[in-house]
């Protein structure tokens, strides 16, 4: 059963175009990673899966939504109740603590519940780092908070932009190994964006981008 | 244990705040400078106008009324004239003569409250038949401190009991106590009512009494009272100038200290509206926190403006000026919408961005 559809998906700047007719269906619970190159596309197409971003033309289907029908306050209440979001940068609120990062992700979508949050972040391994600010934690400790806050409302779609672009090996693995293991768990849907052949090895479908297009998409067994 | 919505706000916010202590004082000194110079303008302004006519009331009298019969103005008419509000103070005169040495001299009875803004070299006559003479009077007739000089016709002495300069008129006449005259020239009420009035109503002041007493005579001194409104006037135009350009300052301080924090949290808010904030969701924390500047720094203002007034009426006026405590609460409303009405516009446009292009860095 398909989560996402995106049908003849345009995307123009005004400098050029970053996609140029591109159309994707992605299944419930599967793991997809995204690669090409620097400007080839993959970043606009998910931030306009995300409904972060509009497009040219085309349409997108997120569990039945035509997301771009939606204003911008409904799409604010979609993205709170469908997806979570992990960037390349934290973007982490610095004046608040590790779990407070986590309960600001609460507060847009329900309430903010401290002990939730807290047993989230130790679901990512971090219940010892619960009180520290992200100036305090490493990158790859900062991502963990990252995906914490984006799982914290059980999301059906995660949607990750070079989630590990910033991290060494080590953490690159870490993190990957600790969103299998939760992928496995709860069955959400992973979208990654990625240039580094590596992460893609950690997905089930490996869709190639270049200026603009999809290129391959090819299945990856186990 | 879940939070409420309200109390996680408190918590962000007063986080934010304690985090970033510099840009809040800021905000709130912006306020505070805005609210101040409205305060001290408004209090100043309410309180001037009174201050200043108290002081133009040395200025003397700029309205005299007699009656055109000639007759004394009548005590029951006096005291109804006086009562009027729209007059600031009054001198009441009586005018009679004396024939000394064969000439007939001028008479002023006068209070010695009223006789001021003259130099007086001996005593303002009390009781008994004493008088004072005016300098260029007493220098025609050789008239000396100490001297009685003879009444020739009803054949009373009177004692010279000092010697006045005026720079005016009066220099030439004979001034006695107003009790004193009317007894000596048997006059029931008084000559003439000297009227310090209100100048932005002394036209219809002088309807008024017209209307009412057509018997009387009103002499409007229009220096006086021009003078009195047109330095009035300037001062007020002044004080509304130099706010002007205090409060434009201040806005603008304001509006770039908000515009700047704005600025800085552009990240936060691309990521608050990524995790599915709507705008006015994210705007609340913004507005709540200038809310708070508003509060702080209108309170703050509210009271240096009223030092600063004080202050200002100490030095100009030697007194203090009177505050119309309904205005304060106005004016700390005022600085707070001022407060909130400055973050709304870039709360605004920052809010209707895409979070795409904020978090990329294009806010």
């Amino acid at each position: 059963m398909s989560i996402i559809e995106v049908q003849s998906l345009r995307k123009d700047y005004s400098t050029a175009a970053a996609l140029r007719g591109v159309d994707l269906v992605i299944e419930k619970g599967q793991w997809v990673s995204i690669i090409g190159p620097s400007g080839s596309g993959k970043t606009t197409l998910l931030n306009i899966i995300g409904g972060l971003d509009h497009p040219t033309d085309g349409k997108v289907f997120v569990k039945g939504t035509d997301i771009n029908a939606l204003s911008e306050d409904e799409l604010s209440v979609f993205r709170r109740e469908n997806i979570g979001f992990v960037f390349q940068q934290s973007h982490l609120i610095p004046y608040l603590d590790a779990t407070e990062n986590v309960m600001l992700a609460q507060y847009f979508h329900s309430l903010p519940d401290r002990k939730e949050a807290e047993e989230a972040l130790k679901r990512v391994g971090l219940g010892h780092r619960l009180t520290h600010r992200p100036s305090q934690l490493s990158g790859g400790e900062q991502q963990r908070v990252c995906i914490a806050r984006a799982l914290i409302n059980n999301p059906s779609i995660l949607l990750a932009d070079e989630p590990t672009g910033n991290l060494d090996r080590t953490n690159t693995r870490n993190v990957l190994e600790l969103l299998r293991r939760l992928h496995q768990e709860e069955h959400f849907t992973v979208v990654m964006v990625t240039h580094d052949p590596y992460v893609t090895e950690w997905a089930e479908r490996v869709i190639k981008m270049e200026d603009g297009r999809i290129i391959t998409d090819e299945s990856v067994s186990g | 244990m879940r939070m409420k919505k309200g109390s996680w706000l408190n918590y962000f916010v007063f986080k934010n705040i304690k985090l970033r202590k510099g840009r809040f004082f800021i905000a709130i000194s912006a306020v505070m400078l805005t609210v101040a110079v409205l305060t001290a303008f408004v209090v100043l302004s309410t309180g001037i106008r009174e201050k200043m006519s108290r002081e133009l009331q040395s200025y003397g009298a700029n309205m005299i009324v007699t009656t055109l019969t000639g007759l004394p103005l009548k005590e029951d008419v006096t005291k109804r004239i006086v009562s009027n509000p729209l007059v600031r103070g009054f001198k009441a005169h009586i005018y009679g003569t004396l024939t000394i040495r064969g000439q007939e001299l001028e008479v002023i009875g006068v209070r010695k409250k009223d006789f001021k803004g003259v130099r007086l070299e001996g005593s303002f006559p009390e009781g008994g038949n004493q008088v004072i003479v005016g300098v260029k009077l007493a220098e025609a007739l050789g008239i000396k401190k100490g001297q009685s000089l003879k009444e020739e016709k009803r054949g009373v002495t009177f004692r010279v009991s000092g010697i006045f300069e005026r720079g005016s008129k009066a220099d030439t006449a004979i001034v006695m106590d107003l009790a004193t005259a009317r007894e000596f020239f048997g006059i029931k009420g008084f000559s003439a009512l000297l009227l310090n009035v209100d100048t932005r109503y002394i036209s219809r002041f002088t309807s008024e009494l017209k209307r009412d007493f057509p018997s009387l005579k009103i002499t409007t001194v229009k220096q006086v009272a021009l003078a009195e409104e047109k330095l009035l006037k300037k001062i007020e135009l002044l004080m509304v100038v130099v706010s002007l350009v205090v409060v434009f300052s201040a806005a603008i301080t304001m509006g770039s200290t908000v515009g700047a924090n704005i600025i800085e949290r552009m990240e936060e808010i691309g990521l608050m509206k990524a995790l599915g904030a709507r705008a006015s969701e994210v705007g609340r924390f913004f507005l709540y926190e200038a809310m708070l500047s508003g509060i702080i720094g209108s309170l703050l203002g509210t009271l240096a403006g009223v030092a600063i007034a004080e202050a200002v009426s100490r030095t100009a006026f030697n007194s203090f000026v009177g505050v119309e405590i309904f205005w304060l609460p106005l004016l700390i409303c005022l600085g707070v919408v001022i407060a909130v009405a400055a973050t709304l516009l870039p709360v605004r446009r920052a809010t209707s961005m895409r979070p795409s292009s904020i978090l990329r860095g294009e806010g």
